[in-house]
């Protein structure tokens, strides 16, 4: 069951790219996938193409280990973050879906 | 009065320490809230758990049916120990300081002693319970037995292929059934991880004041071996017990204990079971008395005995997991006692645990 199921809208240019940034915390203790078919995600404070206007992409994060942060921002500055400050190591993770709008204007 | 006060404190003890635990767990399966099945003593007041943490725990254990009758010496009763791991190093993390305080039991003269090396004086003596203390030192040889990122890391591709499985899959029942393959994935890496060989290495000095005879501060030397795979353990546990000076109440001991723990579940809230054997060896020293006889002659009586015991304890931990004042395990202990001066003697007790354990920050620190 998702802890967090959270919806972002940004605007562009039909064609151009996408970017996100993510910065997730344990970092090894952390999956992140990425698109309908959950692909492997690589966590970073840059920003990553994930692909090009329009585009609806749903990040997915599962933490194995408490306390956990995220913090994901996007070009335009917007900024969504979330932790847990309990201290856990789990067996099944905490999962956090949140699913992001590159809309063209 | 001594008695009244044990059990003041065993209760007191008991249910703050139970409702520091209950409030202290986790809503959500974490193997921190998984006692290993070896942190159970092998028996009451052993002081020698092979697990240590970088951090500090606290262990408290009583019971019901202790003391009576026995014939050996030792820690019985009440005992509460704290194992301190200061150190972060590599080197550091293997050092464990312990600290506590138990319930010393000596017996009376006449319970060790054939009635003809006794004065009239020595037979109406009584076994000495008191309170005493102890610190000690213990030095981890092998595995401190943590979980540690490289575990989770060991099985990130099957994970991360389960993950996406999960993700991707519609069906419900399908889903879930990959997810309980998925967690049987990460508690299989875990556990493994806590069945790592284990070799402690130890010595505790306990400092036993007798108001009424004389002071017994022994040194209790130790070493304990841990190995296990999948859903069991064994361990093997050596102590020597020697006093620090020459006493009139006791020379040695010697105890071997083995101990097999079985997990009852395939992954957590997991009860384990456990099984030890202790065996025992009970040395006094040599009493003597001399009788002058009507024809003037001098008969000498002497007597040396030695007191063997064995324990076998059958325990049961978490089952009252998170319940307050029952604390961590319950066992079942039956006890065989046999010194030559007497008959054979056997008794039954029940012992409670429970434990604590705090990591400390830079153990969580660096777990990540």
């Amino acid at each position: 069951m998702p802890l967090v199921n959270q919806e972002f809208t940004v605007q562009g240019e039909a064609g151009e790219a996408a970017f996100a940034s993510l910065v997730v915390t344990p970092k090894k203790w952390t999956d992140v996938f990425y698109g309908d078919d959950a692909t492997e995600f690589h966590p970073s404070p840059h920003m990553q193409t994930v692909g090009e206007y329009p585009a609806v992409i749903k990040f997915t994060l599962d933490f194995y280990k408490r306390p956990w942060r995220f913090e994901f921002r996007l070009p335009d500055g917007q900024t969504y973050a979330r932790k847990n400050s309990q201290s856990a190591i789990l067996i099944e993770p905490d999962t956090v879906i949140f699913t992001v709008q590159y809309q063209t204007t | 009065m001594n008695k009244l006060l044990n059990v003041k404190y065993i209760l007191a003890g008991f249910l703050a320490l139970g409702i520091w635990s209950s409030l202290s767990a986790q809503d959500e399966i974490s193997p921190e809230d998984y006692t290993p099945g070896v942190s159970l003593q092998n028996n009451s007041g052993d002081f020698s758990d092979p697990v240590t943490h970088h951090g500090w725990s606290v262990s408290m254990n009583g019971g019901i049916g202790l003391t009576d009758k026995i014939r050996t010496f030792g820690y019985d009763g009440f005992a509460i120990s704290s194992r301190w791991v200061p150190g972060s190093s590599k080197f550091g993390q293997r050092i464990a300081i312990t600290f506590g305080g138990a319930n010393w039991y000596i017996p009376s003269y006449s319970k060790v002693y054939n009635d003809t090396v006794l004065t009239t004086e020595e037979r109406e003596m009584e076994s000495e319970n008191v309170n005493s203390y102890m610190a000690g030192l213990a030095f981890q040889l092998l595995s401190d037995r943590s979980i540690r990122v490289d575990d989770f890391e060991k099985i990130a591709r099957e994970r991360k292929r389960l993950s996406q499985e999960i993700k991707t899959e519609k069906d419900d029942e399908k889903q879930d059934s990959l997810s309980e393959e998925r967690k049987n994935l990460v508690w299989g890496a875990y556990r493994n991880a806590m069945r790592r060989p284990s070799w402690l290495v130890g010595a505790n000095l306990r400092l036993v004041s007798l108001e009424n005879t004389s002071d017994v501060d022994v040194i209790d030397w130790y070493t304990v071996f841990a190995a296990g795979k999948s859903t069991w353990d064994i361990t093997a546990a050596a102590h020597y017990i020697q006093p620090r000076e020459e006493s009139l109440l006791l020379r040695n001991a010697y105890t071997f204990s083995t101990g097999i723990f079985i997990d009852l579940d395939d992954i957590p809230p997991v009860n384990t079971m456990g099984l030890s054997i202790t065996f025992g060896q009970y040395n006094f020293p040599e009493k003597e008395r001399t009788f002058l006889q009507p024809d003037g002659s001098v008969k000498v009586e002497r007597n040396k005995p030695s007191a063997y015991r064995v324990d076998i304890l059958l325990q049961f931990s978490d089952i009252f997991k998170g319940t307050g004042p029952f604390g961590t395990s319950i066992g079942l202990r039956y006890s065989l006692q046999k010194n030559k001066n007497f008959e054979q003697e056997e008794q039954l007790a029940v012992l409670l645990t429970t434990q604590f354990i705090n990591l400390s920050k830079k153990e969580k620190e660096k777990r990540n």
